[in-house]
């Protein structure tokens, strides 16, 4: 509830003057990411239809190899290389039902979600940032 | 006290030819010079942090989407005005569905305020949110950004003393919120 009797003397200049000494909000992190995310994945197509396709599938990838991986740590066994990891991964229930983003992924000629697991890095640590480094590589090489 | 001035030229050489190819606009660099007042403007504008988050990402987009030969001059201008733009549809849209937004956000970070200035700081935002939005955006840019009356003008595409008379009517409105003089 306002105490109005703590305004009752300003004047508008001093009213300016104390809006103008307030801390001023700032953008999280997290929105810089996801803008530069979302950006990198609609230059990387021609097609305006797909661009939204496209950021589907590529954090949809990144879903299915992560939940391999986490099948396969459940099991006690280990992921020995990128290459393994998304062998086993494309024949888990999971990446069965999710084969066309892999088609389309492939189709877009992107090669970054078999490398997205690493023998030494848990499936935790395949952020949204490194996500995004790697469609913002693949996009670069692509185009150059 | 953190001051956060933009660039205020546009960056030429990200600007000449725009929507040549996204992988020659240095959208990371347009993003960390102008985004932080950006959200500010729409946080003001929508009283809403998720859809001022909403409206920010459609306006970068919005650059990345331009075509050969469809220059930017005025880039910092053009974001504003995007972001205005994309403001007033979401404000469309809440009175479509008769929804308001319950909070009362604007550029000001009330958490990070002295514990001694935070009930100002809700008074104040509580104040703003009642602002017609053609006040409201030059009082942010204004108050929040430190604009001048002529960058004020030349971002919103309008003249010159109407930034300055929407300011004055503004600031005027508020303080009488403030100080009770109009409870609706």
């Amino acid at each position: 509830m306002t105490d109005y009797r703590r305004y009752q003397e300003l004047s508008d200049d001093q009213l300016a003057e104390l809006i103008r000494q307030l801390p001023r909000r700032q953008p999280g992190s997290h929105l810089r990411d996801r803008v530069l995310f979302q950006s990198a994945a609609q230059a990387l197509r021609p097609s305006a239809l797909l661009r939204p396709a496209l950021a589907a599938a590529a954090i949809g990838i990144l879903l299915v190899l992560d939940i391999a991986a986490l099948r396969l740590q459940d099991r006690g066994l280990a992921v020995t290389g990128p290459r393994a990891a998304a062998t086993v991964a494309a024949r888990t229930e999971d990446a069965a039902a999710d084969s066309a983003w892999s088609r389309q992924m492939r189709a877009s000629g992107f090669s970054f979600t078999v490398a997205r697991l690493r023998a030494d890095e848990p499936a935790s640590a395949c952020t949204y940032r490194e996500l995004l480094n790697d469609l913002l590589r693949e996009g670069q090489g692509g185009r150059s | 006290m953190e001051t956060s001035r933009v660039l205020h030229e546009p960056k030429l050489e990200t600007l000449e030819r725009i929507g040549e190819g996204a992988q020659r606009l240095d959208l990371a660099g347009m993003y960390d010079s102008y985004a932080a007042p950006l959200y500010r403007f729409l946080v003001t504008l929508l009283s809403d942090t998720a859809d001022a988050e909403d409206a920010l990402q459609e306006v970068f987009l919005g650059v990345m989407r331009r075509r050969n030969g469809d220059c930017i001059r005025d880039l910092h201008a053009y974001l504003f005005q995007a972001a205005r733009r994309q403001a007033l549809q979401v404000l469309r849209r809440r009175k479509k569905r008769e929804k308001e937004s319950a909070a009362a956000l604007s550029w000001i970070d009330v958490e990070a305020c002295r514990e001694e200035h935070r009930e100002t700081a809700m008074d104040i935002q509580r104040a703003l949110i009642r602002l017609p939005v053609e006040q409201r955006e030059v009082v942010v840019l204004k108050l929040g950004e430190d604009l001048t009356f002529r960058e004020i003008a030349r971002l919103l595409g309008i003249a010159l003393g109407t930034a300055a008379s929407r300011y004055r009517l503004g600031v005027r409105r508020l303080r009488e919120l403030l100080q009770g003089g109009e409870d609706q």
